[in-house]
């Protein structure tokens, strides 16, 4: 990115307040995510069955449970210090497998064009046609639930949009005079393909890529919700609210303060998402954001 | 009229995707190796492994299996449900006209609140109404749907005792799940509408309505709004279609007997046959809403028909 593009950001960030908040709450996250082991309180796996459903602001022989005690006594407030390394880093891990491949399939379908096209787009309805949840849940159960899977399960199966988005925005841009300069001055495809068209798909990509990582973060919850994602005792905030389902009525803190980790940081996730859009590619469509799990 | 060669098309592009999809289903079950050890208990018996593996077939070659699988996708045969020993389609089904019934509840709410509510938003930009609208929409959009359950049943099930919590049978055990499926699709065509119709309001054709001296309503309804209505089928269909297929976390939530619950407990069950048939049917519908609406589309937008797909 240039200089100019760079003070430009600078400029529309200090207008847009939102988009900074949405930054620094996530700074914040990702930096309490690295210190979870110095930040929080308790162990998060540590279970005392007499201080179990404790209210927020307890004060134990342990010392102080500020965010109150789940059904086998552990610390909530320690378990989302826990479960925000977890979240993190299956959403950032996923984008990160699905980006590069969708934008990878798209360059190469749209560059070819015809039957390359013809037969990566059709992989691609194929794909669409599964809703995601339902992808996730049967690969995640056939695999066995664990980490390592969701990663690969949801960074394979989120390369759609980044392909279609690389693929239209290279249809315009193949026609244009800089392509037939470098072509007439010898450069092959793979030149042609990473160095000219590459450059020009990276900051719409980065728009979807923010999108797709609040909604990855939504579906590792459900998954864990529905029992199907990171597996106790390790703490997760979809775990923790399937958890708490059945402590509804006597025990409000179990549900309130991990569902609010989630809608703060995806919330934030997606003003940061508004921001970037408003600011690298105001074309950018809503389409970008994605479906999110229901 | 609809050129015929855009449905042809259409079609067989259809056609494709749904052998594809057969595909998928078949080789996803097969990703862990050995499906049959899969579908029994840690600690069954080789006699019973062996058996249940000769009862599916699994004991064929690949090709022979696919082949068969195929053979009987095609005559509607989807194979039997382990757990309830009955043919695995007609307990999916069973559960389809309760899944249809919420996400079509879900739908009407979404476009009733959704609509007036963008064109509001986009008449009144940055007006405190506004405003209000994108917060709620963009909240509506970060909050996962469970939660959403967890905090509609504590509310209006627990603490007020209005609705029931989970189930289903009345129009009042519709309403909570209505809502929180609903708050999340209004929230993206509420964004959605807003967004097209800012667009549309600034176009020349708007303009010379306004000239021509035509009432503001007049302009707004007969010539802005019409305009921006495509995309909107577009976003509707596809809510609609996920809703139909992947209501997997919300039926769960509220207990709602629909398809999406049975492929969750199926799941648990290890009964694989019933959750291939219920993956490829949700998948088969997911298609053909999309179909539907692509049609639909070229026959409202003749620019659609001579395009290669939907913008």
């Amino acid at each position: 990115m240039s200089t100019p593009a760079l003070r430009r950001m600078r400029v529309l960030l200090r207008q847009h307040r939102l988009g900074f908040l949405g930054i620094g709450i996530l700074l914040a996250e990702a930096s309490v995510a690295l210190l979870a082991p110095t930040l929080a309180p308790h162990a998060p796996l540590d279970q005392d069955t007499v201080w179990r459903l404790k209210p927020p602001l307890t004060v134990a022989g342990a010392g102080r449970f500020m965010l109150g005690t789940d059904q086998l006594g552990r610390d909530v407030l320690s378990r989302i210090l826990y479960g925000a390394r977890i979240s993190l880093l299956i959403g950032i891990a996923a984008v990160a497998i699905a980006a590069p491949l969708g934008v990878a399939v798209g360059l190469v379908a749209s560059y070819y064009g015809r039957a390359v096209d013809d037969l990566m787009m059709r992989v691609a309805d194929i794909q669409l046609a599964f809703p995601f949840i339902l992808l996730a849940v049967t690969v995640v159960a056939v695999l066995g639930p664990s980490v390592g899977h969701l990663i690969i399960v949801l960074g394979i199966s989120g390369w759609v949009p980044y392909a279609r988005l690389s693929r239209s925005e290279v249809f315009t841009l193949k026609e244009r005079e800089f392509i037939e300069a470098a072509r007439s001055l010898g450069a092959g495809d793979v030149r042609i393909i990473t160095r000219h068209l590459l450059p020009n798909v990276l900051t719409p990509v980065i728009v979807v890529g923010t999108f797709a990582l609040a909604n990855t973060i939504i579906v590792e919850s459900s998954l864990s919700f529905l029992g199907l994602g990171v597996q106790p005792p390790d703490p997760t905030w979809g775990s923790m609210l399937s958890d708490s389902r059945e402590y509804v009525t006597v025990a409000w803190w179990l549900w309130v303060f991990p569902g609010a980790a989630i809608l703060t940081t995806v919330l934030a996730i997606n003003v940061v998402g508004d921001w970037l859009r408003h600011v690298l590619d105001p074309r950018a469509v809503v389409a970008a954001e994605g479906s999110a799990p229901r | 009229m609809v050129s015929w060669w855009y449905i042809g098309r259409r079609l067989a592009q259809t056609a494709v995707v749904l052998v594809g999809i057969t595909l998928v289903v078949f080789w996803v079950i097969r990703l862990s190796g050995d499906p049959v050890l899969l579908m029994l208990p840690a600690d069954a018996s080789q006699q019973d492994i062996q058996r249940l593996r000769e009862l599916l077939g699994f004991d064929q070659p690949v090709h022979i299996q696919l082949w068969r699988f195929m053979e009987r996708v095609a005559t509607g045969d989807f194979g039997t449900s382990l757990r309830f020993q009955e043919p695995a389609l007609a307990l999916v089904l069973d559960r389809l006209p309760s899944t249809v019934l919420l996400a079509f509840t879900a739908l009407s709410v979404a476009g009733v609140i959704g609509l007036p509510l963008g064109v509001l938003s986009a008449v009144r930009r940055n007006s405190v109404w506004d405003h209000a609208a994108m917060a709620v929409a963009l909240l509506g959009q970060s909050m996962p749907i469970f939660w959403t359950g967890i905090m509609l049943i504590t509310i209006f099930a627990v603490a007020l005792d209005l609705f029931p919590s989970s189930g289903s049978g009345t129009i009042r055990h519709l309403v909570l799940p209505t809502a929180a499926l609903g708050f999340l699709s209004t929230g993206r065509v509420t964004r959605l509408v807003r967004g097209r119709m800012i667009e549309v309001l600034g176009e020349d054709y708007v303009r010379t309505a306004r000239a021509k001296g035509l009432t503001e309503s007049c302009v707004l309804y007969r010539h802005a709004l019409r305009n921006c209505l495509l995309p909107v089928i577009t976003i509707l269909g596809l809510e609609l279609g996920s809703t139909l297929g992947g209501a997997v976390v919300t039926e769960t939530v509220f207990a709602w007997p629909g398809v999406g619950r049975l492929i969750v407990s199926a799941i648990f069950a290890r009964d694989y046959p019933l959750v291939q048939a219920a993956v490829l049917v949700v998948a088969v519908m997911f298609v053909v809403v999309n179909l539907v609406v692509d049609l639909l589309y070229a026959v409202i937008d003749p620019r659609v028909r001579f395009g290669s797909s939907r913008p």
